[in-house]
């Protein structure tokens, strides 16, 4: 689950259902689109919103225990160092749903993933309990973000 | 355990390698019964060669009225009691109930550096007094806080305007304020009750507690200098970061002074002087006169404990100068690193136990005593625990000085002649009961998981240690000579908590590997290394050697031993086994915790309940803690601003009881510094 994920070689930005989704939840939809590349191209399609949600959620509350009194590792460099990381992961999402090359929408799902575990890990160490949480979230997000873009692809080829 | 004679502690006892004082011994007996000569006094006979044989008690001595135990709840000094056992019998928060402890108050005194600026880095153990129907705090800038003991508003202040410098400690310290109450108060009169307040230079204020004004009266213009007796080795001022023992019509100071630095230092002394006037009653110098001026130190630099009832006061005596070569002090120094209690009216010892003869390890006796009665084998003892850094525990008859169960002298090693002018002890004395809190017997194992971020460096360096047991003496080979514990390990000054009604100690105790090593002059020339708190470069400067002090860390800053860094113990005082032992606290290093399996060093120490309970901070995770006192069990925590290295304080007030946490850190545990006072309660 948190290895690299073999790519399609095609259609893997898609797609039809896209315009189904109401407007106000899709995110990349205004000004994100980048010029179509090889295959069908329509990164509008949200499929990073939970995995970028969890990095959110998971930079808010590392801020929160690095900047807030009394939370145990206050000013510490753990504290500093997994908000850095959310931050990291949420600008690899935004990158993913941007991005229209396989091999470098692979290493940053790749690296999202090594990420989210690594910061979990890192909030198992620093008790930030609601920190694995936001990082589960994570986590399911990019399996979410891979199959979805695995079927589609699937789809765009049958 | 049938009790020895008193008369016969000074008797025959062939030192053999290894002699328990057992008390019904054949030599002894051959001493009771030999026939004496009216013209052929017998000289007392040196029992443990080479060494400071004990010195028990010679007469009888009369139990006043006055129990050991307080008959109502008292935290008015800095082990809550003048016993030490810190101990409440309050019972209305309890093992059922603690998880509802909520924070009713806190404060930040404001008095708190981190030593990024200007001003040296805070170090605050301050126990909370509880006294007059005010909580007394003092702080390590050295002002005294009056606070309502309900919400935490402050009644009033006092600043003594003293010098924020670090004169003779690396940090800005205090442990607290002393508070003395005029049993026969004169009406109208001002300074009925007392709160003192001392500084590290040297100065003792005396404040009235009701208002807090100075008490004129006091010394001068209400500060006695402590100064006026730093006649001998003036090198350093007689710092009074301890707050004074109080009892009766007594004010018994020790003071601090500067370790490591100097040879030749300010002989150790204790003063008791009038709590209105500051007048001196008696002192006690803890050196032989006619050594005074080539060595020093051994003082009192923790707090005492009292037995009112006995009129005695019991010193903690520190280890002389310098701390690790005693070639200057070749010498018997019965008092040095000992237990020693004297009369409270003069002054004079009535019995006094060394706990290491000729002490080159810098093992200050570092907690006052802890007073209590026990019952061992059917027998009602009045008995006296000394912990210690070594992690040995001590247990004595405190009218005597008789053990309660056998300590023997053991043959330790010599040195390995690359130091000149040492003496090396041959004996040292080890308690069988209780067992010592760590293994100190073998060098501790290596811990894999830091050798192996290390890339091997902790084996390297444990190879490179020389160890051969604890009282391994210092050397200039190698990366040194292991100690395990030295000056950071074993129980700190927050000393032994003792529940009166179910017998059993409590203590916090930390497992901790430090490498000392001496340098020739020339050599120590040539270090570059700094100095911190407990650990560094140091120049024993008068002595032919200086010395480092290392924790054994990898380059990461991992502990090369194996976990558990410190623990929380009960022990059954009925018999003198462990109840139970648990790993306390989280480790923690960049915000990181280690598992809770691994526990954390710990400075500070416990306060118990007869609700059932241990209240304590302590840890490197900055966190106040209850635990079940039956089973050690950790029941409710909270998190404060840094290391709680001070004992907390239990009270009642209006009905309701309180437990105060000071969270001030100590950067011996981690460079964390705080100003927090929190106070807990259940809720309303």
């Amino acid at each position: 689950m948190l290895g690299p994920v073999p790519l399609p070689e095609y259609g893997n930005t898609i797609d039809e259902s896209t315009d189904a989704l109401p407007e106000k939840f899709n995110l990349f939809s205004n000004g994100f689109r980048s010029p179509p590349m090889s295959g069908p191209s329509h990164p509008g399609k949200p499929r990073t919103i939970v995995t970028l949600a969890g990095a959110l959620g998971g930079f808010a509350v590392a801020l929160y225990n690095y900047l807030t009194p009394l939370t145990g590792v206050t000013g510490t460099f753990g504290a500093a160092l997994v908000v850095l990381a959310c931050l990291l992961i949420a600008i690899a999402c935004v990158f993913v749903q941007l991005s229209h090359a396989p091999g470098w929408r692979g290493f940053l799902r790749f690296m999202i993933a090594l990420g989210a575990v690594l910061t979990g890990l890192a909030a198992y160490f620093l008790h930030e309990c609601w920190l694995i949480a936001a990082m589960a979230i994570a986590l399911v997000g990019l399996i979410y973000d891979i199959s979805a873009t695995r079927n589609n692809s699937t789809e765009a080829l049958a | 355990m049938t009790r020895l004679p008193t008369l016969l502690v000074m008797g025959t006892m062939l030192g053999l390698p290894s002699v328990a004082f057992a008390q019904e011994t054949p030599q002894l007996e051959a001493t009771e019964t030999a026939p004496q000569t009216e013209t052929q006094t017998p000289e007392p006979v040196d029992r443990f060669p080479g060494v400071a044989d004990p010195i028990l008690s010679t007469t009888p001595r009369t139990r006043s009225d006055i129990p050991l135990v307080p008959e109502t709840a008292t935290w008015d000094g800095f082990h809550g009691q003048l016993n030490a056992q810190k101990y409440s019998p309050l019972t209305q928060i309890t093992t059922d109930n603690v998880g509802e402890l909520e924070k009713v108050w806190e404060i930040h005194t404001g008095d708190v550096s981190d030593g990024s600026g200007d001003l040296t880095a805070t170090v605050w153990s301050a126990t909370p007094v509880f006294a007059n129907e005010t909580l007394y705090i003092g702080t390590p800038f050295y002002r005294i806080l009056a606070l309502d003991p309900a919400s935490g508003e402050q009644k009033w202040s006092f600043s003594t305007e003293s010098t924020l410098e670090p004169l003779t400690q690396p940090a800005l310290k205090n442990r607290g304020v002393a508070y003395w109450e005029n049993p026969e108060p004169v009406e109208g009169e001002t300074c009925q009750k007392i709160v003192y307040i001392g500084t590290m230079d040297a100065q003792l204020f005396a404040v009235d507690a009701d208002s807090g004004e100075k008490c004129t009266r006091f010394g001068e213009d209400g500060v006695l200098d402590m100064n006026q007796w730093n006649t001998i080795n003036d090198r350093f001022p007689l710092s009074l970061l301890q707050p004074p023992t109080i009892v009766g019509n007594h004010v018994v100071l020790g003071w601090a002074g500067m370790d490591w630095e100097y040879a030749e230092a300010p002989p150790g002394a204790v003063f008791s002087v009038d709590p209105q006037t500051g007048e001196l009653q008696w002192s006690f110098e803890t050196l032989p006169e006619d050594i005074r001026r080539q060595t020093g130190t051994a003082n009192v630099w923790t707090h005492m404990s009292v037995d009112e009832g006995l009129n005695m006061i019991y010193l903690p005596v520190a280890s002389p100068s310098p701390n690790y070569w005693g070639g200057n002090r070749v010498e018997e120094i019965p008092y040095a690193t000992s237990t020693t209690a004297l009369d409270l009216d003069t002054g004079e010892v009535v019995w006094s136990r060394q706990w290491v003869h000729h002490d080159i390890w810098d093992y200050d006796i570092n907690s006052a005593p802890t007073l209590m009665d026990i019952t061992v084998d059917g027998e009602d003892i009045p008995a006296l625990m000394q912990a210690t850094k070594m992690g040995f525990l001590f247990v004595v008859n405190r009218e005597t000085g008789e053990d309660v169960w056998p300590i023997e002298e053991r043959p330790v090693p010599g040195g390995d002649g690359t130091v000149e002018g040492e003496y090396y002890a041959p004996t040292q004395p080890f308690p069988t009961k209780p067992a010592p809190l760590l293994d100190q017997s073998e060098k501790p194992e290596v811990w894999p998981i830091a050798d192996i971020v290390g890339l091997g460096s902790c084996s390297r360096l444990f190879d490179n240690l020389w160890y051969e047991g604890i009282y391994t003496p210092p050397t200039t080979k190698g990366e040194g000579v292991l100690a395990y514990p030295d000056s950071a390990g074993g129980v700190q000054w927050g000393g032994v908590a003792f529940d009166p009604e179910s017998q059993t100690a409590v203590l916090n105790t930390s497992h901790v590997v430090q490498y000392i090593k001496l340098f020739t002059r020339e050599d120590y020339e040539q270090q570059a290394g700094g100095s911190g708190n407990e650990s560094g470069f140091y120049p024993q400067t008068g002595a032919p050697y200086g010395m480092s002090l290392m924790n054994a860390m990898n380059w990461l800053g991992m502990p090369c031993w194996k976990p558990p860094f410190g623990e929380l113990v009960a022990l059954d005082m009925h018999t003198g086994d462990v109840k139970w032992r648990k790993p306390i606290g989280n480790s923690q290093k960049f915000g990181f915790y280690m598992p809770d399996n691994m526990g954390s060093p710990t400075i500070g120490g416990p306060a118990v309940t007869k609700g059932g309970l241990i209240f304590i901070g302590a840890t490197m995770d900055a966190k106040a803690r209850a635990f079940d006192l039956a089973s050690g069990e950790e029941l409710w925590s909270d998190q404060m601003e840094a290391p709680v290295v001070a004992n907390p304080a239990v009270y009642e007030y209006d009905g309701r009881q309180y437990v105060a946490f000071v969270s001030g850190g100590n950067s011996i545990l981690k460079p964390a510094v705080g100003d927090q006072v929190a106070v807990y309660a259940l809720p309303d």
